[in-house]
């Protein structure tokens, strides 16, 4: 998406949430092919608003490819082994790609489940045993008592007592906590979410990084499995991608170099 | 013409559409509000629909399905008399009473539909409820989920801005779903639930420990016993529902089985605690998807306004008594949890059919309500290593467009495969493979030098369309879903017309017994009129009617399926004649 988020709602750049929300709610009344059968363009101007609205609502999720897209920018030497494969431990990225592990090339991998920059690009190597969070002086009783639980193995009740806390104060903290809480009681899939969460919320803390890639673990065995198997990854003509982004009408966002698991020719 | 809302449930479906301006249950032709999902096959091919198909599952268990919601978008079948029947075809069957009741209230054709799903079906699920709709002869406007329907329902009534939680727990399905209302818009934050919970599985808890019982105190084997079982079923689904209102109820099935010293019934007193305690993990494994949904809707329950439950099941006082002690909130009682879906979805489909015909008189009251809602599970498709990435999260706004280009990754590789998958899981294997796409006659060249891009559009009905194009040639190109549950437009047009064929016979049964009830009562009147005026009648005015009477008598004495075309246009001039000389 080329157009500002806030000008898609026609709402100004500062306003606050809920007002984005009422804006986004008649836009959406005015616009949704359900109100505008006979509209060909109506599913498509929705998609706008829809996404716009969620660009607002939730920049985390688009920082980390909008920082992509701009990196893409950058030159680039054209070669299809230029990222290398990734191997583990270490950044191995080859010379064709751009910036270091966490340049705009290192981002790369982040549109994936795992996020392949702390794998192998952040040199966090292994982490093994349980994560034990500390008590911060700004933390709210009601942090400092999950906190408790969870160091003493109480996940079911710290899960709890985080879920009591309402919107406001869902923070990228609560969400490392939370995390840590439902991967401690085998919640494999929650803890995944929250700790990406976390870590877009806050990209710089190193506690997240760090429990991102223990939790990683068993994914990073399979991708390197399917390493020695053989696969490789290829890059895409970076400049051709952006041509991509201009001719989508509607959002492109997570546009990057893509793979294809191909059942054939192995 | 009307537009109607379905809600298609496992055991039970219901009708409604709207009427000036506000929703409204059309009883079925039995009379009664909601129509048991059951269909069955007479041993003389009959098929039954509703209560009368319900009213004899214990007599023919075999021939008789319930509960074929279970199997949407599998690869179940049923055999019957040397035919597969999907549950697509089955669920087809009950759409279609269903829409006969519709047109037998209307006075009139009744096609658009909008057909509720629980929100946690899959894609596959979706489309195997969509063409359950066109095989019916439906036009299927929109499938919408369960919660939605429901939050649809009751925020007609309350407009006022506020989050909801629907918890709906329903015959062999559960859902929950977070619902923000206001400024005319119904948004769903979240979803979650899981689609094999239900009252099924209250039922066949309590009917195991029945069988247990009775076995342990008479040391006879029932369980092979198709017929004892379902007759246990039946009692254990009634001692159920007693004990929603009751402390303790008595299970009696006198001649249950045979012993060597005479017939063996079964007696025994269930009380309340007893369930509670058979039932108490079923209500417990709820509680994940209520934290989920919150967690996705990022928000504690105490930010909720209501929470509404829905579904038979919730009448349950354990599950009241569960929702309460999750949520802190005592359950809304506002709506009717076995008809607020049928209006929700009969809402929707007042409101799609008003903005598609700029027509507002069907419009329902307060001005259309834009329903906004999501995907419930994420989709993702499989990438180097086996690696399930997601494209589209979960609880993503519908609609959505999304594309990504692909490449090749293998050098002159002609084809490449993509696995399309529905989950959250981080690995491919541990997702739902919903479909496969085979994109060919891609133009040999080096590893990653072609260039294919692909989208995905997920529609308001939250169906999925994924499209090709190779944009080195500007060619679209084909691609071939091997999905083997879902059905080809051309198995939907044999179903179609098979089930029409089916129509058409049960119609000429019905046309034919209609008018043998006509004969019959024209005879009666003949001959009560000869009684009374037969002194004062002229003689040949007598001897006609006399003759006529005795004509039509002759056709009402043969087997009405015995009889041949001309027999049956003969029948109808005869009776036809009777009429006139009366």
């Amino acid at each position: 998406m080329t157009e500002n988020p806030y000008d898609i709602l026609g709402v100004a750049h500062d306003a606050p949430l809920d007002e984005v929300k009422r804006a986004y709610r008649k836009k959406a009344r005015e616009n949704h092919p359900d109100l505008n059968p006979n509209d060909p363009k109506a599913e498509e101007r929705m998609n706008q608003i829809n996404e716009a609205y969620d660009r607002i609502t939730n920049p985390d999720k688009y920082a980390a490819s909008d920082a992509r897209k701009r990196g893409y920018g950058a030159p680039y030497t054209p070669g299809y082994n230029g990222y290398g494969s990734p191997g583990p431990g270490g950044s191995s990225h080859g010379p064709g790609g751009p910036g270091g592990p966490n340049g705009p090339g290192g981002a790369q991998y982040t549109w994936t489940t795992i996020d392949f920059e702390d794998l192998f690009g952040g040199g966090w190597g292994t982490a093994t045993g349980p994560i034990h969070p500390e008590t911060a002086a700004s933390d709210a009783p009601d942090i400092r008592q999950a906190i408790y639980l969870i160091n003493t193995g109480s996940y079911a009740d710290a899960i709890g007592i985080l879920q009591r806390i309402p919107s406001t104060g869902r923070d990228a903290r609560w969400n490392y906590l939370f995390a840590l809480a439902n991967n401690g009681a085998g919640k494999t899939v929650a803890a995944h979410d929250h700790i990406k969460r976390a870590r877009q919320m806050d990209p710089s803390n190193a506690d997240y990084a760090r429990a991102e890639a223990s939790f990683s673990r068993r994914a990073q065995a399979y991708a390197q499995q399917g390493t020695e198997r053989g696969f490789t990854s290829f890059g895409i003509d970076p400049n051709w991608l952006c041509c991509c982004i201009c001719l989508g009408p509607t959002c492109c966002s997570y546009v990057s170099r893509m793979f294809l698991y191909s059942g054939f020719g192995f | 013409m009307p537009a109607i809302g379905i809600d298609l449930g496992t055991t039970n479906s219901c009708l409604a559409t709207v009427e000036g301006g506000a929703p409204e249950v059309i009883t079925n032709a039995e009379g009664e509000r909601t129509t048991p999902s059951v269909v069955a096959f007479t041993k003389d091919g009959e098929r039954l629909v509703g209560t009368v198909a319900l009213r004899q599952i214990a007599m023919n268990p075999t021939r008789t399905i319930s509960s074929v919601k279970r199997h949407m978008g599998t690869e179940w079948r049923k055999s019957i008399d040397g035919k597969q029947y999907s549950p697509q075809e089955i669920s087809a069957m009950i759409l279609r009473k269903l829409r006969r009741d519709a047109e037998r209230f209307a006075g009139q054709e009744v096609v658009d539909a909008v057909v509720t799903v629980p929100a946690y079906f899959n894609d596959m699920q979706r489309n195997a409820t969509k063409d359950a709709g066109t095989i019916a002869g439906l036009n299927v406007l929109r499938i919408i989920n369960e919660p939605t329907a429901a939050a649809l329902a009751y925020g007609l009534d309350h407009g006022d801005p506020q989050m909801v939680m629907v918890y709906d727990l329903g015959g062999g399905t559960f859902d929950v779903s977070v619902i923000e209302i206001g400024d005319g818009v119904i948004e769903v934050l979240s979803t979650a639930g899981d689609n094999h919970l239900g009252g099924d599985d209250f039922d066949e808890r309590l009917t195991e420990h029945l069988i247990e019982a009775f076995e342990r105190e008479t040391g006879m084997s029932i369980a092979q016993d198709e017929m004892a079982r379902e007759r246990v079923r039946e009692a254990a689904e009634a001692a159920k529902k007693e004990l929603s209102s009751m402390e303790s109820t008595i299970v009696s099935l006198p001649f249950l089985a045979q012993g060597p010293a005479g017939p063996v019934h079964l007696e025994q007193t269930i009380t309340r605690a007893e369930f509670d305690r058979l039932t108490r993990d079923l209500i417990e494994s709820t509680t994940d998807a209520v934290n989920q949904a919150l967690n996705d809707a990022g928000i504690a329950a105490s930010e909720l306004g209501e929470v509404l439950l829905v579904g038979g099941s919730t009448r349950i006082p354990a599950v009241q008594e569960h929702v309460y002690r999750l949520t802190g909130k005592r359950p809304s009682s506002s709506i009717n949890p076995d008809e607020c879906v049928a209006q929700g979805a009969a809402v929707q489909a007042a409101t799609l059919a008003s903005a598609r015909s700029g027509c507002t008189d069907l419009m329902p009251r307060g001005g259309e309500l834009l329903l906004l809602d999501v995907i419930p599970i994420s989709f993702a498709i499989e990438t180097v290593g086996g690696v399930a990435t997601r494209v589209i999260e979960r609880n993503t706004t519908l609609p959505v467009h999304y594309e990504q280009v692909f490449t090749t990754a293998a050098p002159f590789q002609t084809k490449v495969e993509i696995n399309v998958l529905q989950g959250e899981r981080p690995m491919a294997s541990d997702n739902r493979s919903i479909g496969k796409f085979t994109l060919k006659g891609i133009k040999r060249a080096p590893a990653g030098a072609p260039q294919i891009n692909v989208s995905f559009d997920i529609d308001a009905n939250g169906i999925l369309m994924v499209t090709a194009k190779d944009l080195g040639t500007g060619n679209e190109q084909s691609i071939t879903i091997t999905d083997s549950e879902r059905m080809t437009d051309a198995e939907i047009q044999d179903a179609i017309r098979d089930a029409e064929r089916y129509e058409a016979e049960d119609d000429a049964k019905r046309a034919s017994i209609e008018e043998r009830a006509r004969a019959e009562r024209l005879v009666a009147d003949a001959n009560e009129k000869l009684k009374e005026q037969g002194k004062e009648m002229e003689k040949d005015d007598k001897r006609r009617l006399k003759a006529s009477i005795g004509n039509v008598q002759r056709y009402l004495a043969k087997r009405p399926e015995k009889m041949k075309d001309a027999e049956r246009a003969n029948f109808t001039s005869a009776i036809q004649e009777l009429e006139s000389l009366l």
